[in-house]
């Protein structure tokens, strides 16, 4: 029995956590390769041109997986902690790739992560004890403690403020990544602060019910004023970051800090965007050398 | 109190009329035209859908014409449309220092009543509650009116625009439960007129803005009856109130309908389009038509349902989204390519 | 009707680019076929068609019908006073199911969008057209060709000697043409730049226009680009199906055009004003309507000097006439 995992959205977070619950129940997971030209392209095809490049990432995956495994393990998140909502298009994609494809394990997760996991180890095991353990001991994986990363005060410090499906993916963000780096930039993501700074509910944070939207714009505001800049990087057609990405916007604009709003999708060409890249990184040195 | 609310078709008059029952007195933003859109472009990021551009767009010709008190609905789930008024309220105190922006939830009528309206407007419970049911049965009389003008306009496209006219005018003074049913008649006898029947019948389904703003939808109602064919909808304030009240029936079917293809909503009123077609499809209608916002994220989903579901019940379905960039002669050649294709087809089968 | 007579149907075809015509018997046989480039002057392009159509028609050929198509199908219709005004995608559906009974899929490439037609048992059930970004349109890849000082005819020949690979931005003009550049810089011979560019064409193609469609066999491939044997051979590569390239393929429109004024006609007499209308004064003129700030622009058709048409406006204030 084999079950693929594409390495796409969800992954990037809860990756660690499936690996160890399906070698927990002893089952081979197949994780799709790294995100290609071509994978992409598989992707393309499947759905509407008008939606954002992950969701066509993770449909080139399951398309790349398809015919090497018996199930493609795509779970629904559909909220966490107190209704708080993933996008309309990560909750839909799961019935639009199970419309020509029944293959899927789908469990759907409503903030409970047991009882949807342990019906897939059911499912593909047939033995309630080794699913209930399989979770139990996987369980740690879905602890993100994290420390309040450090900000030493003579480098310069940029904040990557995008979804961890999007600079997790060397695809979509190594490019931008490795040009702050070779600029001698430290990059402080969401991804670096702990739960209790991205989870915070006050002010207008308290009000954005998607669950990632309002982690990201936690982290924006933390960093703000802790880091020289911010990069936000947003795909063409994400809904969300649409909205909050203006706000975030808006406001980096009233404090005057410097922040770059970088919009990918499939066509972005990689010469225009180091192009801006390196401009704002010219802009961000000079600040500090002002200060 | 100057209060004013984005224009939202046919339905604006119903909505002014709830106000006016609270005691506002209502500044309407003009008709939705380019330069609504201008302005609302203007000042909206690229990125936003285009319900957002027209909305802002009102508002600030709404201001400008005096308007101090503006009213938005609001409810934050999945789809950007709960977040507009933040967005709304941040961009226009740039513009304009003093006016006042309610964000009204969709999803809490026990609120709306006893502690929202009574709040805003200084009144009883009960006073809003009769504006309700004014509101109600305003909404349901411009539904039996919409009904009435598509048949109309298959029929004789000239005359009944004459009609739409004085039916319009006919409506605006409907101000209390007897007026409205004198109306509701009123308008039945003059909307009988004779003509050509309806050769096709096509069902539009999408989403609520563009179902109910013609602006928005480049008046796809009017094209498709000009090119001979019957719009059908299921779509409209009306309906959409009963839904939040929970008492919408029709919804609970659309919901079995549409489970097929989507087993959980992802927002927005995908589940309502896939359902409503389904059961257009069924019951054996000659085509659809899908409209919504460009990038809108529920209905992009509901596309791909559609898709399928068009195989299923083998019915051609044509998804059109719309930004400020569309343009007009790609959108007309595109919908008569469809309705004659859609002729043909029946011909073809009627042999 | 004279025994003497040879029946014609006339079929123009008027889009952004180029405009079209072709004259057919009863039997849909080709009497007389023309191409030309419009140029953004359409009603001088129409009766430049005309008279050239009406030279290569012997005298004893009447036409029994009109018919017009293409995105400035109105004003020719107006012009012509045809028989019928039908959109290019039904045009093009009926001249390939003609020709082809067998066809299923349709791709129109022409000078400023681009199509897929499905056909089942030639008959049209579905189609999608480009509405974003003229990328991949003749316009763009005349443009490019221009730019790279090669002559168009011998665009798509050069996508051939290729002997690599390269990968172009396919979806927005400004992409491409900067990735081309780009490319070229690098120092990337032009054969395989031309080469990457049809593929690229061809993915976007695939990806925004016929997404989603079921592309069976029989694949047919019209209008303009259909010249291109680089771009023809880049379906191939990706469908890993013949494409078959009609005989007329540019006139494709056109044919259908007359075809469906066949069918309009069929034991009426026709409307069309005669080739004659070539040396009538037709002018064409916009304004905007201050009515109201929907600021409509209504488009005038004169015929020496008189209006015979206006369209345009929203509200139908002008249209009326």
């Amino acid at each position: 029995m084999k079950v693929g995992i594409p390495r796409a959205l969800l992954y990037y977070r809860y990756g660690n956590f499936w690996n160890r619950f399906f070698s927990e129940l002893g089952v081979e997971v197949i994780l799709s390769p790294k995100t290609d030209k071509t994978i992409l392209e598989k992707g393309l095809g499947k759905v509407s041109s008008e939606v954002c490049l992950p969701i066509k990432v993770i449909c080139g995956h399951i398309e790349e997986l398809k015919d090497k495994v018996d199930f493609v393990f795509l779970p629904r998140l559909v909220y966490l902690g107190d209704k708080l909502y993933a996008c309309p298009k990560m909750i839909g994609i799961v019935d639009i790739v199970g419309l020509n494809f029944s293959a899927l394990l789908r469990p759907k997760i409503k903030n409970d992560f047991f009882l949807p996991h342990f019906q897939v180890g059911l499912a593909l095991t047939h033995n309630p004890m080794k699913s209930f353990l399989a979770y139990q001991r996987a369980k740690e994986e879905l602890k993100f403690s994290k420390t309040i990363p450090d900000f030493p005060s003579d480098q310069p410090k940029i904040g990557l403020i995008s979804h961890f499906y999007n600079l997790g993916d060397d695809f979509i963000a190594h490019d931008i990544i490795a040009t702050f780096r070779k600029n001698g930039f430290l990059i402080y993501t969401k991804e670096d602060l702990p739960p209790t700074i991205l989870e915070n509910s006050k002010g207008f944070a308290g009000k954005i019910r998607w669950i990632y939207e309002r982690e990201l714009y936690n982290a924006f505001n933390y960093y703000l004023d802790k880091i020289d800049g911010i990069c936000n990087i947003i795909s063409f057609g994400c809904g969300p970051d649409s909205l909050v990405g203006e706000i975030m916007a808006d406001k980096a604009k009233t404090l005057n800090r410097p922040f770059l709003q970088l919009i990918i999708d499939e066509h972005t060409g990689r010469a225009g965007l180091i192009t801006r890249l390196e401009a704002f990184i010219e802009l961000v040195k000079k600040r500090i050398v002002a200060n | 109190m100057k209060a004013t609310f984005p224009n939202f078709g046919y339905e604006t008059l119903a909505l002014k009329t709830f106000l006016e029952k609270l005691g506002a007195s209502v500044v309407l933003p003009p008709a939705n035209t380019k330069h609504t859109l201008e302005m609302g472009v203007k000042y909206s990021s690229e990125l936003i859908c285009l319900p957002f551009k027209i909305t802002l767009g009102n508002f600030i010709e709404a201001l400008n014409r005096g308007a101090d008190t503006l009213f938005m609905a609001a409810g934050a789930k999945k789809c950007r449309f709960g977040y507009y008024h933040y967005l709304h309220e941040m961009i226009l105190r740039k513009l304009f220092p003093r006016f006042r922006l309610y964000a009204i939830s969709q999803y809490t009528p026990y609120q709306f009543v006893f502690e929202k309206m009574p709040q805003i407007f200084m009144v009883s419970p009960t006073r809003v509650i009769y504006a309700l049911l004014i509101l109600l049965a305003k909404c349901a009389l411009i539904d039996d009116f919409k009904c009435q003008l598509r048949l109309a306009r298959v029929l004789d496209f000239n005359q009944a625009n004459q009609i739409e006219k004085r039916a319009i005018k006919l409506i605006e003074s409907a101000n209390s439960i007897s007026q409205i049913r004198r109306t509701r008649q009123e308008i039945r006898t003059i909307f009988s007129i004779n003509g050509k029947k309806p050769e096709i019948k096509i069902g539009l389904v999408g989403e609520i803005f563009f179902m109910i703003e013609p602006f928005a939808n480049q008046e796809i109602e009017k094209e498709l009856s000009r090119l001979g064919a019957l719009v059908v909808t299921k779509r409209s304030l009306f309906r959409h109130l009963k839904h939040l009240l929970k008492i919408d029936w029709e919804f609970y079917r659309f919901s079995l309908l549409a489970y097929k293809y989507l087993k959980d909503s992802p927002g927005g009123e995908a589940i309502r389009t896939v359902g409503e077609a389904v059961s257009f499809a069924m019951s054996g209608i000659d085509g659809i038509v899908h409209i919504y916002p460009f990038t809108c994220m529920p209905e992009n989903i509901a596309l791909e349902a559609l898709e399928k579901a068009s195989e299923d019940y083998d019915v051609p379905v044509l998804s059109m989204s719309f930004d400020e960039h569309t343009s007009r002669t790609g959108f007309l050649t595109r919908l008569e390519a469809f309705v004659d294709l859609i002729k043909r087809r029946k011909r073809e089968r009627g042999r | 009707m004279n025994e003497v007579d040879n029946v014609g149907y006339l079929g123009i075809d008027v889009g952004s680019i180029s405009t079209k015509g072709v004259v057919i018997d009863k039997d849909f046989r080709i009497i007389a076929k023309t191409y030309l480039r419009t140029q953004g002057q359409p009603i001088q392009s129409i009766k430049e068609l005309l008279t050239k159509l009406s030279s290569q028609v012997d005298r004893k050929t009447k036409i029994f019908g009109a018919g017009t198509t293409g995105s400035a199908r109105r004003l020719a219709g107006i012009m012509l006073q045809a028989d019928i005004v039908k959109n290019e995608i039904i045009a093009h559906a009926i001249a390939a199911s003609y020709f082809h009974p067998d066809a299923s899929t349709v791709i129109e490439i022409g000078g400023q969008d681009s199509k897929i037609i499905i056909l089942r048992d030639g008959i049209p059930v579905d189609f999608a057209m480009n509405t974003v970004c003229a990328a991949g349109t003749g316009s763009f890849l005349d443009h490019q060709a221009t730019r790279l000082g090669i002559p168009i005819e011998e665009f798509g020949g050069r996508a051939l000697q290729a002997k690599n690979r390269v990968n172009i931005a396919g979806r927005c003009t400004v992409f491409a043409e900067s990735d081309m550049i780009h490319k070229a810089q690098l120092g990337i011979a032009t054969e395989d730049i031309i080469s990457g560019l049809c593929d690229a064409i061809v993915r976007n193609y695939l990806n925004a226009v016929a997404k989603g469609k079921e592309i069976k066999p029989l694949i047919l491939f019209q209008g303009g680009v259909a010249a291109n044997i680089g771009v023809r051979k880049a379906f191939e590569r990706a469908l890993e199906q013949e494409i078959i390239v009609p005989d007329h393929f540019l006139v494709m429109g056109a044919i259908g055009a007359a075809i469906l004024a066949q069918e309009a006609t069929d034991s009426k007499k026709t409307r069309f004003a005669g080739f004659e209308i070539a040396d009538i004064p037709f002018q064409s003129r916009a304004f905007e309507c201050e009515g109201c700030p929907n600021r409509c622009e209504v488009i005038e058709t004169l015929k020496e000097e008189v209006i015979i048409d206006r369209y345009g406006d929203r509200c139908g204030k002008w249209s009326e006439l």
